[in-house]
């Protein structure tokens, strides 16, 4: 797996492969859009798809927090795909694991567990994160910020698709730099992707396999 | 005999025929049936009479009558179109009135008020002209077996063109619940000629029945011609719009009294008026569209202003097909290849509506190659070749639904349902495990319920199956029916009036102040609110039209008979038709450029452009079976070298595309095209999965997984929507037995890969001389298939090699 390096103002940003932002300064671990709970809230009304494999889903950060040297993980918003259900309990139990970390929520739009729940948990949340002076984290774009902070977000799902010779198609998840707003690519693998259409306001990074390319 | 019916012929001065008085007979006796004649000559009266005559002569029903305390439905009358459902009415109540008789005749369709609805649950008309949907609706309603359960008369209207789809399983399933509720149930169709009328009569009364078949010997007189361009040279090789011959359609359409222009899909309809409008301004005013998208306020006034004649021209899709007779229309005009050779004498049949009149065809081809067809369509018709309509089997979701439908109304027993869906044909084969599985789906959503989760759609209360929830209930009584369509917007006026709908990934790549096309109106997109696009009308050009999905037609394999046929008749020294003598030019350039295959001749071309490295093979069979031979040719590619083919296919031939060059010879191409281990490279080469992802789009939607939201409160259901390709991953993932997937699969072999079809295509291509040859630029043949924009691809090198690629093309690039 190779990562990407990107810097802002003097902090390093590695975009890695499987869909997270990791920055070694502040051993913090970002990643947007899990949306867990999706298949447990469908079934919960009704629509009788599979249950979610939930250990193995668990596993792909678990397996980050072992590799990498990480002290905070920060989910981008759309952690857990609408109200309660017990995929949650689930979630939950499997970050006690983890008690050296702190797990930091910028809630997002589909998040709408209550706040009294995620005060029992050991998952702070927040409407926005300040990791220093120039980057901030959120779900959605603040708007207004001066030009030299930095915001991360998730939100869109951001993709690209080319068309390549032979009339081949593709269709792959990006991370989107637009000014000073840097768009993660979801990190759940039952979400959609929106396809950004090039242009030259933006550096678009896609992930190919286990590798970033810039385009 | 029949006096109501003698006496209201009487007075309308007419002769009954043969097959109504055959009709009125075996329905007097009690018996079921299918009537099978052609528009116009009066199948709704040989029909409407017989069960007249039972409501107040039968002994049986009459003693049956007297006991019940309020009136209940005698007869249902189903058709698949609400113009239609309209047109019954119309004719039946009139009878009522004409006759001076108590028996009430009502419409229920989608449009029908909830007041209404409630009125007539109060006290039921004697008969209900409906449509599929809406029984199914009242069965998922309370008390829905109490309303049905006088019924002696179900009919079931324009039967041909229900079988073919999941619409007829919805039938099926109906008539199957209606007979257990009234043993004395008697069951009617009426249907268009098919190839299979046998069969279509055993699927709709059952096999134990019988029932009389009753055919009308009356031949519809026809006339069909191809409006050829006036030159060839300037008539373009592909293309699917036709506008091209626009001038010489507006001379027939001058010729005639009142013409229906057909085009195969609702964007190519917009195109049409607006450049008729634009070209021919006179005709404002007197020329309308009509397609299913319209909102129902503009389809009522153009079929109104049809009736009464004011309409010179109307251009309209699949949506003006069936029955309903405007006596004004006196010709009609096809655009593009109908694929289909009942679809185009249903079309021809539109006109000339009277009996004895000739219904007057012209059929416009799009690009050259496709005169041909006129000569094929010709041929068809004088050998009276017409297709069959193939049945869905083993619709699971179909179940799904209605399982889910009765739990809603009245609840189930799971045994009584089981044995009364055996004896339907689509789920004759359905084996009680299989149909323990649909219910385990449904009470505890998959294989076994877990501690925590907290599934539930049905609840078993003594033994019967319900839906306590009453939001469920609700919304899947908003989700019933077979017709899958996607997200629609609906468009707007600003002061609220509705001009129809458009699928949402259309209006989702405008902005606000883009112009469109839509109801033959220059639009301007204002802006868009939850589901709705708020537009107003404007005079600024440049507008794009909007294109709807579904509408791809695939030909019919006799229709591909009937191709076969004209191509071999292009090298007969005498005897050509006039669409042949025409392409000969055509045919001379694909000689010279490179070969023009005999009839025991298979021709291949091996053309490189900038696209790549294209292998086009022309064996005529028609676009489902090439889709077929060209994955199993690209599979047995493939294990000889890894490789990535992106394929197109049409009626004719179909394209290997390859990034990089294929080394091909005439030993090779014969090893590929061999019949051996055909079965083997069917099963285990064809890349289905991609074409059972799409499958899967419409069986989500009809089993519940892919909610649509509610009319006017789409929000609140947002969390609930997802599409059906995740729906399809998770399955394959976590559930890969599922039913639901499997059936995609099946649908796949049973419909786009028929293997016995491939199995005859790759014998006859066997005994054919292969001649292989390498044109330096595209050929008459290649062209139509070359600009086809929907292509499959079939790869068996592994995603990461591919990726690899693409970063090496894009580093190139960079």
């Amino acid at each position: 797996m190779k990562a990407k390096l990107l810097i802002w103002e003097d902090v390093e940003l590695l975009m890695m492969p499987q869909r997270v932002l990791y920055i070694p300064q502040y051993h913090t671990l970002l990643l947007a859009d899990w949306h867990l709970g999706k298949l447990g809230h469908f079934r919960q009304h009704g629509v009788f798809v599979p249950e979610m494999q939930l250990l193995e889903e668990f596993e792909r950060l678990g397996t980050l927090i072992e590799k990498l040297n990480i002290k905070r993980v920060v989910f981008l918003g759309d952690l857990f795909h609408s109200s309660w259900n017990y995929e949650w309990d689930k979630f939950i139990e499997y970050l006690d694991h983890f008690r050296q970390i702190e797990f930091v929520l910028t809630k997002g739009n589909h998040d709408l567990i209550s706040e009294d729940i995620i005060r029992a948990t050991c998952l702070r949340s927040c409407s926005s994160f300040s990791l220093d002076r120039h980057i901030i984290l959120s779900h959605e774009p603040i708007i207004n910020l001066p030009k030299n902070i930095l915001n991360i977000v998730g939100h869109v799902h951001p993709g690209v698709e080319f068309h390549t010779a032979g009339r081949q198609r593709f269709r792959l998840p990006a991370f989107i730099l637009e000014r000073n707003i840097l768009t993660l690519p979801a990190f759940g693998r039952w979400t959609g992707l929106h396809i950004i259409r090039k242009n030259d306001r933006h550096r678009c990074y896609a992930i190919l396999g286990a590798d970033i390319l810039e385009l | 005999m029949n006096r109501i019916a003698e006496a209201w012929f009487f007075n309308q001065g007419w002769q009954p025929h043969r097959f109504q008085e055959d009709t009125w007979q075996a329905m007097s006796k009690e018996h079921s049936g299918l009537l099978n004649a052609p528009t116009g000559f009066g199948k709704t009266f040989a029909i409407w009479f017989g069960i007249v005559q039972h409501y107040y002569e039968n002994e049986r029903y009459l003693a049956t009558r007297k006991k019940l305390k309020s009136p209940k439905v005698h007869a249902l009358w189903i058709t698949p179109l609400r113009a239609l459902s309209k047109e019954i009415h119309r004719v039946t109540s009139l009878v009522s009135e004409e006759m001076d008789l108590d028996y009430t005749v009502e419409l229920r369709t989608g449009d029908t008020s909830t007041a209404r609805r409630q009125k007539q649950r109060k006290s039921s008309p004697c008969a209900l002209i409906t449509t599929p949907e809406s029984i199914h609706l009242i069965l998922a309603s309370k008390g829905g077996h109490d309303y049905f359960k006088h019924v002696e008369f179900v009919v079931v209207d324009e039967w041909h063109e229900l079988l073919g789809s999941k619409r007829g399983v919805l039938v099926e399933l109906a008539l199957s619940r209606l007979k257990v509720l009234n043993p004395n149930l008697k069951i009617w169709g009426v249907s268009a000629t098919i190839g299979n009328l046998e069969q279509a009569r055993h699927i709709l009364l059952g096999e134990e029945s019988g029932g009389a078949l009753i055919r009308a010997h009356i031949e519809k007189k026809l006339s069909a011609e191809t409006v050829l361009p006036d030159s060839l040279e300037k008539f373009p090789w592909a293309g699917h719009l036709g506008i091209k011959l626009l001038d010489k359609v507006i001379d027939i359409v001058n010729r005639f009294n009142t013409t229906l222009i057909f085009t195969n899909t609702r964007s190519q309809a917009e195109i049409w008026y607006q450049h008729i409008i634009s070209q021919y301004p006179d005709f404002a005013g007197i020329l309308a569209i009509h397609h299913g998208s319209l909102s129902d306020e503009v389809r009522v006034w153009v079929e109104q202003a049809l009736h009464e004649g004011r309409l010179k021209a109307v251009v309209c899709t699949s949506s003006l097909d069936l029955g309903v007779d405007f006596r004004p229309v006196d010709c009609v005009i096809q655009i593009g290849a109908p694929k289909g050779i009942a679809r185009f004498m249903q079309r021809a049949g539109r006109s000339g509506h009277s009996p004895y009149a000739t219904s007057y065809i012209y059929y416009v081809p799009t690009n050259s190659l496709e005169i041909i067809e006129g000569d094929s369509l010709k041929y068809a018709i004088s050998k009276g070749i017409v297709e069959q309509r193939i049945p869905y089997i083993r619709s699971f979701d179909v179940l799904l639904q209605y399982l889910t439908t009765l739990a809603v109304g009245d609840g189930f027993d799971a045994d009584k349902v089981f044995s009364e869906i055996k004896k339907t044909h689509c789920f004759s084969s359905v084996n009680r495990e299989e149909f323990e599985n649909c219910i385990a789906l449904l009470t505890h959503g998959g294989k076994s319920l877990s501690a925590y989760d907290d599934f539930h759609r049905l609840v078993s209360e003594d033994g019967i199956y319900k839906v306590i929830s009453r939001k469920l209930a609700m919304r899947h009584r908003l989700s019933i029916g077979a017709i899958v369509s996607d997200v629609m917007m609906r468009v707007k006026f600003r002061s609220g009036k509705y001009l129809g709908s458009i699928e949402e990934y259309f209006i989702s790549r405008l902005k606000a102040g883009d112009v469109f096309w839509f109801a033959g109106r220059q639009l301007e997109l204002v802006q868009v609110r939850n589901l709705e696009a708020i537009v107003r009308p404007t005079n600024r050009k440049a507008g794009v039209v909007p294109s709807w999905m579904g509408g791809r037609f695939s030909i019919s394999p006799d229709l591909g008979v009937a191709i076969r046929h004209s191509f071999s008749s292009i090298h007969k020294k005498s005897g050509k038709s006039e669409e042949l003598h025409f392409l000969m030019p055509l045919f001379k350039e694909q000689a010279i450029r490179s070969a023009l295959p005999k009839e025991n001749e298979l021709l291949v071309e091996y053309i490189h452009t900038r696209y790549g490295y294209h292998l086009f093979v022309y064996p005529f069979e028609g676009k489902l079976v090439h889709e077929g031979v060209a994955q199993v040719l690209a599979y047995r590619f493939s294990k000889i070298q890894p490789i990535t083919f992106s394929i197109a296919s049409n009626e004719y031939g179909f394209e290997l595309l390859s990034a990089n060059p294929i080394s091909i010879n005439l030993e090779l191409l014969k090893a590929l095209l061999s019949v051996e281990f055909l079965h083997q490279d069917i099963t285990k080469g064809i890349n289905v999965r991609e074409m059972a992802r799409r499958r899967f789009r419409d069986i989500a939607g009809i089993a519940g997984l892919v909610f649509q939201g509610y009319p006017g409160k789409q929000m609140k259901s947002k969390h609930l929507q997802a599409n059906a390709g995740l729906f399809f991953s998770v399955f394959e993932d976590y559930d890969p037995h599922n039913l639901l997937l499997r059936q995609a699969y099946d649908e796949v072999f049973d419909f786009q890969l028929e293997e016995g079809r491939m199995q005859r295509a790759f014998e006859r291509i066997s005994k054919h001389t292969i001649r292989l040859t390498f044109p330096d630029k595209l050929t008459p043949f290649s062209f139509p298939i070359f600009s086809e924009s929907f292509r499959e691809r079939y790869s068996n090198e592994d995603w990461q090699s591919r990726l690899e690629q693409l970063k090496l093309q894009l580093q190139e690039k960079i």
